[in-house]
């Protein structure tokens, strides 16, 4: 049975590419989107259980698309994870603002850790 | 009413000829004048250059009558000459004598000088005895001068024409008294005889000689024009170098040979031989000879005739011109005069319609002025009662000013006083103002009550308003500035300039909105005016437009993001691939080694990244300042637990015992991390296998704190310890220890220390181990903009 359904938004080919299979192994259904308007079209159409959302997107900013999400009614309740190389504050700051669950910052984290990231996440919305 | 052309005529002649006296005689006056002038210049000139020139021919001349005469004297003076002469006249064997003197004078004598032609020896009756031509002898020059004077002294005669010796008919000669050497007396009387032709050559050679040295200049306009006479005693002209032959040998008897007789030399001018008009000036010489040198007013003031000729000729065309401009004018103004006579006409009815169209128009404004005359006499008649009551008025008040005079004269002098102060204040203020105005960046300046005293060029640029709008108003009227992010008002640091007395700064990013609304990024300060007593008297504010700056500024920030960002992703792509399949693929216990090998160099390369982009950011200055508040004694504790695995991996002991509870500070995340990472990892690197790594986190006081790192490691040597913050710097030993250090984390700490306003320093022996000392503030200072920019990573 599978764990949830995922929207990975993640421009790099490769870590796009690692992320997905790392949650595919752990039981997650992921569909992958590349860049900032796709994103918004495969989130429509999908309507998953967590979104996984890189900032710096071709065609539309991570920020911008996360903003669109929170103001459509359809899409507000979906939780999102921002997941960076962006580091700095500020960064993290806006993004919780905007209404992002949760922050990784890749440079910081070996890729399992996001794995782990997601479960407990999962992990928590069940509890509740 | 018609007017007749007779009268329209005669305006126009009147016009004209005001027309031509206005025009033309100033023109004429200035060219006769001019004229004088330059004929009167020139003729000085020319005085000068001729006296000049002659005083030149004179001084040869006399050269040469010098040398001739002491040619003779010598001859005189000759023993054998005297011997012989003596023996001749005593009539003993005259006739050998006289033969031997003949010899005597044509052998050893004459050849002495080649321009003497002949010499002849006469006794006391002027009768030739002995001569170079024996033709000669016998002959009585008895009459003539040379003889005569010959007696007395040296002298010289010519002789043209009339005497003909030693067959020239020219001759020039010079005679010398012979004594006898016992008794002193005179016996006889020697003659050289030269040819004047000769003489003329002299000088006609000698003149072109002088022409071709320095006198050229001076002389080269006067040639062709210049003629030089040298008159004899007999006032004829004799050596002219410059005219024909057939022309010489003349009588002059002009006025200079008539005042030589005088001793007066003249230059002037006056009329020559030829009855032409010269200038001319003279010099008197011996024995009654001139020296002439003349010039032809004509030719000498040749260069005014032509002045003269192009007067004419401009007076001609400007006479033209006038004529046609006052006939044109005469057009235009007769014609309004025309009308104005018509209607005048019409009004008086004026019988008499003689004289020139305005001497009607004079008559017909008499008329009308006399009736307004009349009028006027009976409105006088009326007044005439009103003025004696105005007149007893007028004294009742005359009485009163003089009272008031003297209040009035009193202020007067008071108001001088302060005037003369003022103006001295004003000249003060002036200058000052000229030197504020000319500032570069604009400037504003305002009283105590915030009303608007001084605003510069710049600041009108910038705001849109011009001095004589904002001036006497409060600048919150028209300084509006805001915050560039949340475009609210910002703090009044004006007015916080003058309730505190002390300079301000308007915070970071504020933007000004100008008087069409415009916003534009400013930089400000503002900084109170205090009289000698401290008292605050206003405030000066500069500011400047910072559009640039900031350009520049977001630019390097984006680009050192943007740089991390692409830095980082493939380094992160590497890991997170070899993370994935050491999980995912069966690799060998060799080849899982390699990978992990991979995976620690990208980590490695992952610092690096952060290393130099943080250089960077150093480098491109203005490193900000965000503090947030921070539990240092977890943040340790949990930062040491990540680098366990590298502490057991070389059997380094880590110890952080000695630290308070917890310590609650404010301060950048950042440079903090970038302090801690930098001095614990160079302990990890530099301190050797089994060695004690010593960490102390102390409260200094209320308001600082220190971190200490003490290692057992190679320590720094003393010949780096002065530069080991420097960037790139690292000491000899640790080169050796380990290859791949960048020498970039000692001073990125230093410099973090500094942006979190802290001090860092350390003591150290080489072999036995380094003890770094950090001391920074409990609370920082945020320097960060609201808006984000560079910040240590």
């Amino acid at each position: 049975m599978k764990k949830g359904n995922i929207v990975l938004v993640e421009d790099d080919k490769i870590l796009s590419k690692v992320v997905y299979e790392e949650l595919s192994d752990a039981g997650f259904e992921v569909a992958n989107a590349y860049n900032g308007e796709e994103a918004w079209d495969i989130i429509k159409s999908e309507k998953p259980d967590l979104i996984l959302l890189d900032l710096v997107l071709p065609k539309k900013h991570g920020f911008d698309v996360l903003q669109q999400l929170k103001q459509s009614p359809e899409t507000k309740e979906i939780p999102v994870i921002i997941i960076t190389m962006l580091g700095s504050d500020e960064d993290i700051k806006k993004g919780i603002q905007l209404g992002a669950d949760d922050y990784i910052v890749k440079a910081q984290h070996a890729v399992a850790e996001i794995v782990e990231k997601v479960t407990e996440f999962f992990d928590n919305i069940h509890k509740r | 009413m018609k007017i007749k052309k007779p009268h329209i005529r005669s305006f126009n002649i009147k016009l004209l000829v005001t027309f031509l006296l206005v025009g033309l005689l100033p023109l004429i006056i200035f060219g006769v004048l001019s004229i004088r002038e330059t004929r009167d210049n020139l003729k000085t000139e020319i005085f000068n250059k001729i006296v000049l020139l002659a005083e030149a021919q004179e001084h040869q001349l006399e050269m040469y009558l010098e040398s001739t005469k002491g040619r003779t004297a010598d001859f005189a003076l000759d023993e054998f000459i005297k011997n012989s002469l003596t023996q001749i006249l005593s009539g003993d064997d005259t006739e050998n004598s006289i033969i031997n003197l003949n010899n005597h004078l044509i052998k050893n004598k004459k050849p002495l000088d080649e321009n003497i032609k002949g010499i002849f020896i006469m006794d006391l009756n002027g009768v030739i005895i002995s001569s170079t031509d024996n033709s000669e002898i016998g002959k009585n020059e008895s009459n003539e001068s040379y003889f005569i004077n010959g007696k007395e002294s040296i002298s010289f005669a010519t002789e043209l024409k009339r005497h003909v010796h030693f067959g020239i008919k020219d001759i020039f000669v010079v005679t010398a008294p012979i004594e006898d050497d016992n008794t002193r007396e005179i016996i006889g009387v020697i003659a050289n005889v030269f040819d004047i032709d000769d003489i003329r050559n002299v000088f006609s050679n000698q003149f072109n000689f002088s022409r071709s040295g320095i006198f050229e200049e001076t002389f080269s306009e006067l040639s062709g024009i210049l003629k030089i006479y040298i008159v004899n005693e007999d006032n004829i002209a004799f050596i002219n170098p410059f005219i024909s032959e057939d022309e010489n040998d003349f009588v002059i008897n002009t006025y200079p040979v008539q005042q030589c007789s005088h001793a007066v030399e003249v230059i002037d001018i006056y009329t020559n031989h030829k009855a032409e008009e010269v200038i001319g000036a003279s010099m008197c010489l011996e024995e009654g000879w001139k020296l002439l040198a003349e010039i032809k007013t004509e030719d000498a003031f040749s260069p005014i005739a032509s002045m003269r000729f192009l007067l004419g000729f401009m007076i001609a065309l400007f006479a033209f011109f006038i004529i046609v401009a006052a006939i044109l004018f005469a057009k235009i103004i007769a014609r309004p005069i025309k009308e104005l006579q018509e209607d005048v006409g019409s009004i008086t009815n004026a019988d008499d319609k003689e004289g020139d169209d305005v001497s009607q128009l004079g008559k017909a404004f008499d008329k009308m002025s006399a009736d307004l005359r009349q009028s006027q006499d009976k409105v006088q008649e009326y007044a005439a009662g009103l003025e004696q009551k105005v007149e007893k008025r007028t004294e009742e008040l005359a009485a009163k000013i003089t009272d008031l005079e003297g209040v009035k004269e009193a202020m007067l002098n008071i108001a001088e006083d302060v005037n003369i102060k003022n103006q001295e204040l004003a000249e003060e203020k002036s200058k000052d103002e000229a030197i504020l105005a000319s500032i570069g960046d604009a400037l504003m300046a305002c009283d105590g009550d915030g009303k608007i005293m001084l605003f510069n060029a710049v600041a009108e640029e910038l705001t849109g308003f011009t001095a004589s709008e904002v001036t006497g108003r409060h600048y919150d009227k028209y300084l509006k500035f805001i915050s560039e992010v949340e475009k609210t008002p910002v703090e009044d640091f004006i007015a916080k300039a003058m309730q505190m007395g002390e300079k301000t700064k308007i915070e970071k990013d504020a933007l000004i909105i100008n008087k069409d609304g415009v916003e534009i990024p400013v930089d400000d300060s503002a900084a109170p005016i205090k009289d000698l007593d401290g008292k605050i008297l206003g405030c000066v504010v500069v500011f400047r437009d910072v559009t640039r700056e900031r350009e520049i500024d977001k630019m390097e920030t984006d680009f050192i993001s943007t740089a991390s960002h692409q830095l980082r992703t493939p380094i992160t792509g590497i890991r997170w691939v070899i993370e994935h399949f050491l999980k995912k693929e069966k690799v060998s216990k060799k080849g899982k080694e390699y990978l992990e090998d991979i995976h620690s160099s990208t980590e490695e390369l992952s610092e690096l990244v952060d290393i130099l982009l943080n250089v960077s950011r150093i480098e491109g200055g203005a490193v900000e300042v965000q503090v947030q508040p921070i539990e240092l004694v977890d943040l340790l504790k949990r930062y040491l637990n990540e680098i366990v695995p590298m502490t057991t991996k070389k059997s380094l002991t880590i110890t952080f015992d000695e630290h308070p509870d917890s310590l609650e500070i404010l301060t950048d995340k950042g440079a903090l991390r970038n302090i801690i990472q930098s001095l614990i990892s160079n302990a990890l690197e530099y301190t050797p296998e089994g060695g004690k790594i010593e960490i102390v986190l102390k409260k200094k006081d209320n308001k600082t704190f220190t971190f200490t790192v003490k290692d057992t490691g190679i320590g720094i040597p003393i010949s780096a310890q002065k530069t080991i913050f420097d960037k790139f710097t690292r000491g000899d030993n640790a080169k050796l220890t380990n290859t791949s250090g960048t020498g970039l984390g000692l001073y990125i700490a230093k410099k973090a220390v500094d942006l979190l306003g802290g001090k860092i320093w350390f003591e150290s022996v080489e072999d036995k181990g380094t003890t770094f000392f950090v001391e920074l503030p409990i609370k920082s200072v945020s320097t960060v903009s609201k808006k984000g920019g560079k910040k240590l990573a």
